[in-house]
């Protein structure tokens, strides 16, 4: 994980590399002096090497220095992390929602095969997968600010600020979701333990939410991981329409004013909690399939062990 | 569900197999015309539109709908309908020209990296690096090098869903490639890039042709989400992400200068993921690769 993130890292730098025009003129504007063109190059130390310049990008970023921007001349750390919570939280919240709704439509839909509920479930489904994010928030902006004005259309002061942005991530997130539920509950579903477990008279929404889901949860968990990764670098689109002061926006200013510093930083921290989002999804797989937990061998005894290895390899490894 | 039983199952090719069980899918079979339809929209774009789409015409600004006017006019005077019915060029084009030459990259480096094991694991940790990078800050990062026209976010695009296509084919290719078929070729002396195009590509096309379907789709809402914070196409073209973004600022009063471009992307992206699922279901029966 180390080892990608680094070359993510590395490989972003040198995509920045290839920025056409002079920083320099980037930081002073038109207009300016050969002289000043030249002390703004010893300053930020443009004229050295690629790898000197690198090792240097790299060793700040140890040490939390996350670069200064070219255009308002501040370190870029504190504006970003100023900027972060207000992003996360949305992201957050949003994919929540969206898990919830996917998840339990998923679930009716794959239980209630070809029903009317599944067509209606579906149909809404690939609509929301279908629909630009923009789009749908405006359209929310439109019915709920503009013709109801029950909630404000834009900014990030309070609670009430949020729902929008919230339910529109949240509905684009349970579309994919819902997909992969059904999708993966339907395989689960026919498999002879659902069918021992009911024949052992087990409740019906046990046997679903304990035998089924449990078995099923492991793709819809990598679309969840998936999921929020794509909400944390994308929630620009949102943070655009309702005009909140997150750090999708600010990279987008940082893109459009060709502030090349700020653009690479936002984008390899955005990168890093990437990494640590498809840790924690990683880690979490354990908890919800003993057979992983087992091959990585968290609180299972030695003994156990080396028969929990024997099992597997005559089980035909894992499913 | 009828059909098949009637006429006999072999015998068949694999195209006409595919057709025969894309017919019974009503959905996708629709959806695979009205595809079909919009491509035609794209090409005949000048015979259908009723108006010029860059005519200005300070006398009738933001017309509401109406007969001269099915969709109005925006702040310009200029006609929505047509400016979307050229729109569809737009749109067609990237979608699919996008998708063409991902699939193109992405399948010879797929093919390479399954087919030669040296080269495996650098093309594909290479590849991952890109994959590693949520969409829109990898999307938003290369803008920043090429700058905003059509060609760099057709660039921008192609370069962002390589990594899809590569992974697909080459997963495919990992299990061909010991195939007993292939085998017998090498044993006849073939050569490596005919075994590849000849034996290998051909029974790795589903997989392949189902992903092009869906990820058309999304790389229309990619393309307008650029459109739309203003990194893609530029105003004054008639583009569909950014026709939204211009209607954002008249939202209260003229509320269809946004919706309608809206609705033509769901629309548009819509009856694409139905093909795309009704071929995968065509496609492959057991529905897993």
């Amino acid at each position: 994980m180390a080892l990608a993130l680094l070359a993510t890292i590395v490989f972003l730098f040198t995509l920045m590399e290839f920025v056409p025009g002079d920083p320099a003129l980037v930081v002073l504007g038109e207009g300016a002096t050969e002289e000043n063109i030249a002390a703004i190059h010893k300053e930020l130390g443009l004229d050295d090497p690629y790898l000197v310049r690198l090792g240097r990008y790299l060793g700040d970023l140890l040490q939390g220095d996350m670069g200064t921007s070219y255009k308002t001349r501040q370190p870029i750390a504190p504006a970003f992390f100023s900027r972060l919570p207000l992003s996360m939280i949305i992201a957050f919240w949003g994919v929540l929602v969206g898990t919830i709704l996917g998840v339990l439509a998923g679930i009716i839909s794959a239980v209630k095969q070809y029903s009317i509920f599944d067509r209606v479930l579906t149909v809404i489904s690939l609509f929301g997968a279908s629909a630009p994010s923009f789009w749908l928030a405006m359209m929310f902006v439109l019915i709920f600010s503009v013709k109801l004005g029950w909630l404000p259309a834009t900014g990030s002061y309070s609670f009430k600020h949020w729902i929008l942005p919230v339910v529109t991530i949240g509905l684009q997130c349970s579309a994919s979701i819902t997909r992969m539920t059904r999708s993966s509950m339907l395989e689960v579903i026919r498999q002879d333990y659902i069918r021992t477990a009911r024949a052992k008279g087990q409740t019906e929404i046990r046997v679903i939410i304990s035998h089924a889901l449990r078995n099923a949860f492991i793709p819809i968990l990598t679309q969840i991981g998936s999921n929020i990764n794509g909400y944390l670098g994308g929630t620009v689109l949102v943070e655009s329409v309702f005009a909140i002061p997150g750090i999708g926006n600010y990279v987008l200013d940082g893109v459009k004013t060709m502030d090349t510093p700020v653009v690479l930083s936002g984008i390899v921290f955005i990168c890093l909690m990437c990494s640590f989002v498809t840790f924690f999804i990683d880690m979490a797989y354990a908890f919800i399939d003993p057979r992983i937990k087992a091959t990585y061998g968290f609180g299972v005894k030695k003994k156990k062990k080396a028969a929990v290895a024997t099992a597997k390899t005559t089980e035909g490894g894992e499913g | 569900m009828g059909g098949y039983k009637k006429k006999k199952e072999y015998g068949n090719s694999q195209l006409a197999l595919t057709w025969m069980k894309l017919k019974d899918n009503k959905f996708a079979f629709i959806s695979f015309w009205l595809v079909i339809a919009v491509i035609l929209v794209a090409i005949f774009a000048p015979l259908l539109a009723p108006y010029d789409y860059a005519a200005q015409d300070y006398n009738n600004i933001m017309v509401p709908l109406s007969l001269e006017h099915p969709f109005g006019t925006d702040q310009f005077g200029r006609d929505i309908l047509s400016r979307i019915i050229y729109g569809t060029r737009y749109t067609i084009i990237i979608g699919f020209g996008t998708m063409t030459g991902s699939c193109i990259v992405g399948v010879f480096l797929g093919l390479l990296a399954a087919y030669y094991p040296k080269l495996d694991n650098p093309i594909m940790r290479f590849l991952d690096i890109f994959a590693n990078i949520p969409d829109m800050a990898l999307l938003m990062c290369l803008v920043t090098i090429l700058g905003t026209n059509m060609k760099n976010l057709l660039i921008c695009l192609i370069l962002y869903y390589i990594p899809g296509f590569a992974r697909i084919s080459r997963a495919k290719v990992l299990t061909l490639r010991n195939e007993e078929f292939v085998e017998a070729s090498i044993a006849l002396g073939a050569s490596d890039a005919r075994i590849l195009t000849k034996h290998i590509l051909p029974n790795a096309l589903s997989p392949l042709i189902v992903r092009f379907t869906m990820s058309t789709g999304g790389s229309i809402l990619e393309a307008a989400a650029l459109s739309f914070i203003g990194l893609g196409i530029q105003p004054p073209e008639p583009e569909w992400g950014l026709m939204i973004s211009q209607g954002r600022q008249f939202l209260s009063t003229y509320w269809y200068y946004s919706i309608i471009p809206g609705l033509c992307i769901v629309f548009l992206t819509f009856i694409l993921n139905f093909l795309g699922d009704g071929l995968r279901d065509a496609l492959d029966p057991r529905l897993n690769y």
